[in-house]
């Protein structure tokens, strides 16, 4: 295993330093306009880890165009057909992948509660976010469970339109929901947020969503791992779905 | 001898590297009561130790071959599961010892833990699940620490005897905060020695059950993900023992200092014990 990762750093280090450079932008933009600016005096508390929630999304949504990448860079029928040749090859193979995703997904969460403290330090009115970078976390891994054996089976371009499927069955589901739905909780937007924090602050509420953050977190991490069962169980089949 | 020399000298840059910034950032944003004023040092802190290992490497021109960055022998997995379970179940028994010899007033049952069984169970469950997320960290001092002070120790020692070598620098490595009270507080009548001793036992014991992590894996990442679990669980799971329901805190026989020594030291010395016999039994063995 420790081959294959050397193999994975050792070609894409350089794609890594600069995805790692690009996905900070958005979160460094941020945390230094909250840690200076006299505008920003409205952005305390529950909001403040909203707005670093932001910064926090893009640098998780950057960050996982590199983990896919990841994936189609090795899409040759020749490398595919040597690694199965090799003792436990494409365990290893695939492994590292994964290995690599959770690595960066990790180092993503480390960066982002670095800059975090580092706006916090100059404006102690915001909040500390690391709850929601983990939350983040355990979303990015969810994406890359059902992501991963998809793009192993049908190749990088048909596992991205496979994958569309559900989330435009998401997205419609959504806008049903939009149109015929109970839309009462969205009436009032201007004091949307300030209800959401309210009923955040109700220990009672707390302890449900970190109940709940808690079994989902759980549930990925089994999910991840038998995703990784299934891409290994799949690799071979996707080699007739390669472009090259 | 020469090699000896070597070691010695690796030995010493990498500690110089790994205590420089932990010592001019811990005095320099010292908040005088055990933490620190800047949450970015703060946060930095756990790094270091890796950073210190890079560059020691890349001087001595050691290369990363032995740096144990691989992800273990196989069948590893009981022992990933291990570096999780152990720094959860720790609480568990040190909140039993805690309310069975040391809370003077008042029942385990009305401990925050045992009050609300949705939020426990949270606790539980989120612990690990945030230790995961946070790794990186553990990986920064476990890289150092276990990755390349504790192997190199063992070149010039036996290994028992590098456990707690290592466990002694690693201790004192936290001297700046240890200081002002970092951990054990403040409120005891040999302040602050008495809280440079305890660490130093706390972390040869814990050396003891990370190195052994360490070497049957052949791998820093059981050692990482148990360091951070273990931070986590200590200050969020003990807490929940430690504090009545209301959120106020027991009533104890001893100081708080004596508090935290007598309930999650015994589990953590006899873990140390333990794992300190079988790398013995396995050196013996090999």
């Amino acid at each position: 295993m420790a081959g294959f990762l050397y193999r994975e750093l050792r070609l894409s280090w350089y794609k890594i330093i600069l995805f790692m450079f690009g996905m900070m932008i958005y979160p460094v933009l941020i945390a230094l306009l909250m840690r200076n600016s006299p505008d920003m005096k409205d952005i305390s508390g529950g909001v403040s880890a909203l707005v670093s929630g932001v910064g926090a999304v893009m640098a998780f949504l950057i960050g996982g165009t590199f983990e896919v990448t990841m994936f189609k860079d090795d899409e040759r029928r020749k490398w595919t057909y040597y690694t199965a040749s090799t003792p436990d090859g494409i365990k290893r193979q695939i492994g590292a992948k994964y290995i690599v995703t959770l690595f960066f997904a990790m180092a993503t969460v480390t960066m982002l509660t670095l800059v975090n403290s580092f706006a916090y330090d100059g404006n102690h009115d915001i909040a500390i976010a690391t709850s929601l970078y983990m939350v983040l976390f355990y979303v990015q891994l969810f994406m890359r469970s059902l992501e991963y054996p998809l793009i192993v089976r049908f190749g990088g371009k048909m596992g991205n339109v496979v994958k569309m499927v559900p989330i435009a069955a998401v997205v419609l589901g959504g806008a049903v929901y939009l149109l015929f739905g109970d839309l009462s909780p969205f009436a009032d937007m201007s004091s949307f947020w300030d209800r959401l924090f309210e009923a955040l602050e109700d220990s009672e509420t707390a302890g449900k969503i970190a109940l709940g953050t808690g079994i989902a977190a759980l549930g990925i991490t089994v999910l991840y791992y038998l995703s990784y069962r299934l891409s290994v169980k799949w690799y071979l089949k996707g080699v007739d779905h390669y472009a090259k | 001898m020469q090699s000896k020399k070597k070691t010695l000298l690796r030995i010493a840059l990498y500690i110089v590297l790994a205590y420089l910034p932990m010592y001019v950032l811990g005095f320099a944003f010292s908040d005088k009561e055990g933490s620190l004023t800047s949450a970015l040092a703060g946060n930095s802190l756990m790094l270091f130790p890796a950073i210190a290992v890079i560059i020691t490497r890349l001087i001595t021109k050691e290369g990363f071959r032995d740096a144990l960055l691989g992800t273990g022998r196989r069948k590893s997995g009981k022992y990933y599961a291990a570096a999780v379970i152990f720094p959860v179940l720790l609480p568990l028994v040190s909140g039993l010892i805690l309310h069975l010899f040391i809370v003077k007033s008042g029942s385990i049952g009305d401990s925050a833990f045992c009050d609300n069984g949705m939020l426990t169970t949270a606790v539980l469950l989120t612990t690990p699940a945030t230790g995961l997320a946070m790794a990186a960290h553990g990986f920064g001092e476990e890289l150092g620490w276990r990755g390349y002070l504790t192997p190199k120790l063992e070149e010039l020692m036996p290994t028992p005897l590098a456990i707690v070598v290592t466990g002694m620098i690693w201790a004192l490595w936290h001297g700046p905060l240890l200081a002002y009270g970092y951990d054990f507080g403040r409120d005891y009548d040999f302040f602050p020695y008495g809280g440079f001793i305890a660490m130093i036992v706390m972390c040869i014991a814990l050396s003891a059950f990370l190195t052994w992590l360490t070497k049957r894996t052949d791998s820093v990442y059981p050692a990482a993900l148990c360091h951070i679990v273990y931070d986590m669980t200590c200050a969020g799971e003990f807490t929940m023992f430690a504090m009545k329901a209301d959120g106020t805190p027991f009533e104890y026989r001893v100081s708080e200092f004596w508090v935290l020594i007598l309930s999650i030291f015994p589990v953590l010395i006899v873990c140390g014990a333990v794992c300190i016999m079988l790398l013995r039994k396995k050196r013996i063995s090999d």
